[in-house]
């Protein structure tokens, strides 16, 4: 009988029973020949070991502080193709288009996805909410009569407003022990459930700096002025998800972080909204402070 | 000596590895329930420890690989759920060496497989504690979570996971 108030047995009884895996002999070769990415894509031999000499000949450091790209400071991967179209259908079947998921919070046909942890709780405004129900069952998900529910944040715990946000744009609550921020999304059959782009990016007067990954960024009056352009002149397409090709990061002046991505002339938020005047003004913008 | 003035050279690294290889892969095992994903993990980690060198302090590497395998294991979880819902969880299954008694083995998968069905909250708590050996403290620090939620939620996952052997006896 399995004694759980003596940790030695059970670590002895987990121990056994994985007792034939063992790691490969030589890591450092493997890392040698290889660059672990989550696709499993293998990359020329020479770059992984020229990064692997790199670091062994005492590079490490100069390697952490390179400067970081979209892709590495946020959840979503534009151009990953991580963005989802999942819709529950019936309560036993699922259809999926993009082989991902994330995890979610859903208010009242509202969904959130949850896009990185905080790292200063500056941005963190009053309790909106409570999660009364935690799931992973994608079918549980859609019920809407609860307050919050999630895949991710706990039940019973808080959800709280961003400050200068509005709740239709994102909310902050913890997830593992820390705060993240979920930003208002159109997936999993999920749309804009009445509200418009101004409210589920709801950020005008607040704008420090808006990137749109490889054309440039805008920071102050210029990223003010091309998210008026956006707020003026967006046409809703429709209220799913699409892939994404190109992240376009948008931090506030309260150190908040609001990505959304483009695919063509396209973006991507909470529904798809066709804006070429948008790109346009981003472009010339960018062109025009090189 | 020159290798604790440049702790991560080949040699060192190598060292690290032989120490807390098996820890690392059988952790990700455990977690995730799939040899090939705990494989994928084990060697995401250690690529990290090249990079991340200078960062950790030196004696808790062990700690810091842990850290960085939960929360490997933890984004492919995620990512993963979809997958889960439609097809369902993969099968765990021990992995054991000849010397293992047949016997013994139904007790072993029974813990194994109880583990597994725990939410991924608690089962982490449940195999840094009873697996990896590490304290409340240490838990607390890996999962940058406080002592009290830890222990909360070892008490929680106890408690689930008595039940589920119970059932399961």
């Amino acid at each position: 009988m399995i004694d759980l108030n003596s940790p030695e047995s059970v670590r002895e009884q987990l121990d056994r029973g994985v007792a034939g895996l063992s790691s490969p002999e030589n890591m450092r070769a493997i890392l040698a020949r290889t660059e672990r990415k989550p696709e499993r894509r293998w990359i020329p031999g020479l770059c992984a070991a020229a990064a692997v000499l790199a670091v062994v000949l005492g590079l490490a450091g100069l390697m952490q502080e390179r400067p970081m790209t979209l892709h590495e400071l946020y959840a979503i991967e534009a151009g990953g193709g991580a963005v989802v179209t999942a819709r529950p259908i019936t309560e036993h079947e699922y259809v999926i288009t993009v082989e991902d998921d994330h995890a979610i919070l859903i208010h009242r046909g509202k969904l959130y996805r949850m896009m990185y942890m905080l790292d200063s709780l500056r941005a963190k405004g009053s309790p909106v909410g409570t999660v009364t129900r935690y799931s992973e069952n994608p079918y549980d998900l859609r019920a809407d009569g609860d307050d919050y529910i999630s895949n991710a944040v706990l039940k019973g715990d808080a959800v709280y407003a961003v400050d200068g946000l509005p709740t239709t744009t994102a909310v902050l609550a913890e997830v593992d022990g820390q705060m993240a921020l979920f930003q208002r999304s159109g997936e999993h059959g999920y749309g804009l459930n009445g509200d418009s782009l101004q409210d589920t990016c709801a950020v005008l007067g607040q704008v420090a700096s808006i990137t749109l990954e490889n054309v440039g960024t805008l920071e102050g009056a210029d990223a003010e002025a091309v998210m008026e352009v956006l707020m003026k002149n967006a046409r809703l397409e429709n209220a799913e998800a699409l892939p994404g090709g190109q992240a376009l990061l948008i931090t506030l002046k309260n150190g908040v972080k609001l990505e959304m991505s483009l695919s063509g002339d396209q973006l991507i938020g909470c529904g798809v909204w066709d804006c070429t005047e948008f790109l346009d003004a981003f472009r010339a913008l960018v062109a025009e402070r090189a | 000596m020159q290798s604790d003035a440049r702790p991560y050279t080949g040699e060192v690294f190598d060292r690290l590895y032989a120490l807390y290889g098996n820890d690392v892969l059988r952790t990700a095992y455990y977690y995730l329930g799939e040899k090939q994903r705990a494989e994928d993990v084990c060697q995401d980690v250690f690529t990290k420890l090249f990079t991340y060198a200078g960062t950790i302090t030196p004696g808790k590497e062990k700690a810091w690989l842990i850290r960085v395998t939960i929360n490997a294991c933890r984004d492919y979880w995620r990512s993963s759920w979809a997958k889960r819902v439609i097809l369902g969880p993969p099968v765990m299954e021990l992995i054991p060496d000849e010397r293992n008694l047949l016997e013994e083995r139904a007790e072993q998968e029974m813990l194994a497989k109880a583990i597994y069905s725990l939410p991924a909250q608690f089962r982490e708590i449940i195999l840094l504690y009873y697996y990896q050996n590490f304290t409340l403290q240490e838990i607390a620090s890996i999962l940058n979570i406080s002592e009290g939620t830890v222990a909360s939620r070892l008490a929680r996952g106890r408690k689930k996971l008595e039940a589920i052997l119970e059932e399961r006896a």
